[in-house]
């Protein structure tokens, strides 16, 4: 059981590395030592170009990836340890990708992820309508997936992360090729979903510094493996002398974030 | 799952009612899962009635193949039986390779492997589903080939004790599907590597296991290492269920159906071991997410 | 003139490369999961277990002893591979590069000659089943004592019904591809199905006199039943098919390249339709699986 609920997500030191050949003893280090505290209540934002860590961070957190040191907990369960447990509070939306069957509905893909987490029909035919309609799907629920457009597809994977009402919520890019006005509607869904039950966390990675400054309570800017600032978007911006995030990056890195760093690991 | 156990529960602090609850409240996710798995099996394949004609007529004019064989040199009737039988259960090894065991490597390529994985239920589950959903489809093929077996070539089966011939089948069935899901466990890791081995178990399981012959013909050593897949010992049961004597049995049927029961339990729970250990390892080499491996 | 000539052999080269490069990549995606050593073993157990599945058939009927009988299916079986692998390489690449690798869209964009594409993948499977083939004669010949030779130094003759055989079964390879464009993704089934009818159809290991007449008829129009005809001549010297008999070997030749020709002009239009199915239902990328 957990020890205190203080924080919804807690790492120490965690550090992952992957070998840069198989079996040859050369590493990457994807993640060097990451501390971050979120707390609940909050949505916190992972910035970092392409390669910086942050998929790596997600997966450890979802219980996907074993960390090579260090230690990571959510709502205080242990990741490594306590991987079920965790797993019970969880859910994850990965941009750009999108799992389910493409000989089912949409609706049957939801229900049969729903069904996953233990939900009751009437439960889980609730939650699907209501998520059907956050992402303007409700009068496609009844066509196969394999028909369905791409950004539709990612549609439906956006809802499908939030059938069990996740206590911690992983979104890794979840607006990753949507056009801007599906993009501002599911960003505003997060900020209400958050805002209906406290003890809900979000934890968000983006490249889109836009995204982040509209979305995250707080931010972390991680770059090769390192967290190199966390506050709110607002007072790194008022630190750095910045009007952007990107400008908060740039000054605190030298590059902007679309360059990527200088040597890509198996990171992301 | 290992770390899957219910706070308290282990401990023994609640009273009976409440364990109960508690564990249901452990298992009714399970079987959630199990069923919606399934469900997405029988509904795809009712979608696209094309299997039927794959996966049903074509395959049993493969079968009638060697029902000729034994016609052009003048076996005696018994053996178009046992090409029929085999036959019929080479869907179910068909399934457990393909739709069992390797499934997990296609699960992986849509990005579904990793949400079973991010799910709180056991995975083991998941191929109860895909178990039940493949079986569904694979009896309609089993039941067909029987069926065609009987009206196209005459086949006559005794049934020497149903009793028997239902236990060999079941207890097979349980086996073999544990089987697979300890197989399944390989997909976790490896991919091409695991796919490749799944192709190799084709013919030479259909050699080794006796699908067109009685067993006994490999002699006793080849056929006590073919016994470790389950339906080497299933056929032989069954056929001796099915045709007495002539069947040309191995061990005595009931002998079989107990070793059956044997191989059942140390594959399921195997296949709980292989696949702790290997999501375990899977996690700490990043592998579960590694697609076009 | 020596501006179609150019144009021709402009266009050949082209080809060439292109099928250069398919077999390259099909033979890396068939092989470099692991060493070759253990790839050509993984390559030869399931050929030599099927075969052995003959020989023990024989054996429990008791008629181990009949040596030219086991011979013919033993030689039918064995070159058979050629029309299982290259039926499934042909066609299976559609559903590899679609569902699998996700690239198919990406090769009908970057090739015109998808046909030259698929031929080329499925060279891979072609180079196995030799290799196979090979080992199946020589364990046939040496280790079960079998008839299993070129008779009468008619190699050329069984050069050329080989050759005929492979390029009908590349053809309906082809029209499978086709099918699997318009289709859910059954695996290897549909391949693996198809060449058991052909198995029972062509008389592959028995003759077709123990078919019932009406299948015997169907048989006459299969290529692969004159290819296996002929292929046993060659090996094993004699047939035990009365059917067939009365086919004198040009009759084989000859009903052979007709059908084969037949089966070329069947296998590109049912890839033509099925393409043009594809394209106006969109289903270049679909995802099936279940």
């Amino acid at each position: 059981m957990p020890e205190s609920l203080d924080f919804a997500i807690r790492t120490v030191d965690l550090k992952r590395s992957y070998a840069k050949v198989p079996g040859h003893g050369d590493v990457v280090w994807a993640l060097a030592g990451v501390d971050l505290a979120v707390y609940p209540g909050e949505v916190f934002g992972v910035l970092g170009p392409n390669g910086a860590g942050k998929t790596t961070l997600i997966k450890i957190l979802s219980t996907l990836l074993l960390p090579t040191a260090g230690r990571a907990e959510v709502a205080g369960y242990d990741v490594v340890r306590e991987a079920f447990a965790v797993r019970r509070i969880i859910n994850m939306v990965s941009g750009g990708e999108y799992s389910g069957y493409g000989i089912l509905s949409v609706r049957e893909n939801l229900w049969m992820f729903s069904q996953l987490y233990g939900l009751t029909y009437s439960e889980a035919r609730r939650r699907i309508d209501r998520l059907l309609a956050v992402v303007d799907l409700t009068s496609e629920q009844h066509k196969k997936v394999n028909k369905l457009s791409t950004g539709m597809r990612q549609k439906m994977n956006f809802a499908r992360g939030f059938i069990n009402y996740p206590r911690v919520l992983f979104l890794d890019e979840p607006t990753l090729g949507l056009d801007v006005t599906v993009s501002r509607r599911l960003r505003a869904f997060v900020r209400e979903w958050v805002a209906e039950d406290t003890t809900r966390t979000v934890l968000l990675t983006t490249h889109y510094m836009q995204e982040a400054d509209e979305l995250c309570d707080r931010v972390a800017i991680i770059d090769r493996g390192h967290v190199l600032v966390c506050d709110r978007p607002a007072a790194l911006k008022e630190k750095y002398h910045a009007a952007t995030l990107e400008d908060v990056f740039i000054g605190l890195v030298g590059r902007s974030l679309d360059s990527g760093p200088e040597e890509e690991g198996a990171a992301s | 799952m290992t770390d899957g156990s219910m706070p308290g529960v282990a401990a023994g602090r609640m009273t009976s009612p409440g364990r109960l609850a508690a564990w249901w409240r452990l298992i009714e996710p399970n079987l959630r899962a199990a069923n919606a798995r399934a469900y997405v099996r029988i509904v795809g394949a009712n979608r696209e009635l094309s299997w039927l004609v794959w996966d049903v007529f074509l395959p049993f004019l493969g079968t009638a193949a060697y029902v000729f064989i034994y016609r052009a040199i003048n076996a005696p009737p018994a053996f178009t039986g046992f090409v029929i039988l085999g036959g019929a259960m080479t869907g179910y090894w068909l399934n457990t390779l393909w739709s069992m065991a390797s499934q997990f490597y296609w699960e992986r390529h849509t990005g579904n492997l990793e949400m079973f994985f991010v799910a709180p239920v056991s995975v083991m589950s998941i191929l109860l589903g895909m178990a039940v959903g493949g079986m569904f489809q694979t009896t309609i093929r089993s039941a067909l080939t029987v069926v065609l077996g009987i009206v196209l070539f005459h086949v006559h089966f005794e049934v020497y004790s149903a009793a028997g011939l239902l236990l060999s089948f079941i207890v097979t069935m349980v086996a073999l599907y544990g089987l697979g899901m300890m197989m399944s466990s390989l997909y976790l890791l490896y991919g091409r590597e695991a796919w490749h081995m799944s192709n190799l178990l084709q013919e030479p399981i259909y050699l080794l296991s006796g699908f067109y012959f009685p067993v006994r013909a490999l002699g006793p050593w080849l056929a006590a290492l073919a016994g470790g897949i389950p339906l080497t010992f299933g056929l032989d049961a069954m056929r001796q269920f099915l045709f007495g004597p002539a069947a040309m049995g191995w061990l005595g049927p009931w002998w079989e159906v107990a070793i059956l029961g044997g191989e059942s339990a140390i594959f399921l729970w195997g296949a709980r071991w292989a696949l702790d250990y290997m999501a375990r390892l899977a996690r700490q080499e990043g592998r579960l997410t590694l697609r076009w491996q | 003139m020596r501006a179609v000539y150019a144009k021709w052999r402009g266009a050949l080269r082209s080809a060439w490369a292109d099928f250069v490069w398919a077999a390259w990549l099909g033979w890396q995606i068939d092989s470099n999961w692991t060493d070759p050593w253990l790839f050509a073993v993984y390559s030869i157990i399931k050929p030599v277990s099927s075969s052995l599945i003959l020989v023990v058939m024989f054996l429990v009927a008791g008629r181990l002893r009949d040596a030219a009988g086991l011979a013919y299916i033993f030689a039918g079986n064995a070159f058979f591979i050629y029309v299982s692998q290259v039926l499934l390489g042909v066609s299976w690449t559609v559903y590899v590069d679609r569902e699998e690798y996700r690239t198919l869209k990406y090769v009908y964009l970057g090739a015109s000659r998808i046909i030259t594409y698929l031929l080329g993948r499925a060279f891979a499977n072609f180079g196995i089943a030799t290799m196979s083939v090979a080992v199946l004669m020589a364990f046939g010949r040496l280790v079960l004592r079998m008839p299993l030779r070129v008779h009468d130094g008619r190699w050329l003759y069984g050069l050329v019904v080989l050759m005929l055989g492979i390029a009908a079964a590349a053809a309906l390879g082809l029209g499978l591809a086709g099918i699997m464009l318009v289709t859910a993704n059954h695996g290897s089934i549909i391949s693996e199905s198809l060449a058991g009818v052909l198995y029972l159809l062509a008389g592959v290991v028995f003759p077709i006199d123990v078919l019932p007449s009406w299948l015997q008829k169907i048989s006459l129009w299969v290529p692969f039943t004159y290819w296996t005809e002929g292929l046993r001549r060659v090996l094993v010297g004699t047939s035990i098919s009365q059917s067939m008999a009365r086919f004198s070997d040009t009759a084989i030749l000859a009903h052979l390249a007709v059908q084969t020709a037949a089966a070329v002009v069947l296998g590109l239009l049912v890839y033509a339709v099925s393409e043009r199915v594809m394209r106006s239902r969109g289903l270049i990328d679909m995802l099936t699986e279940h």
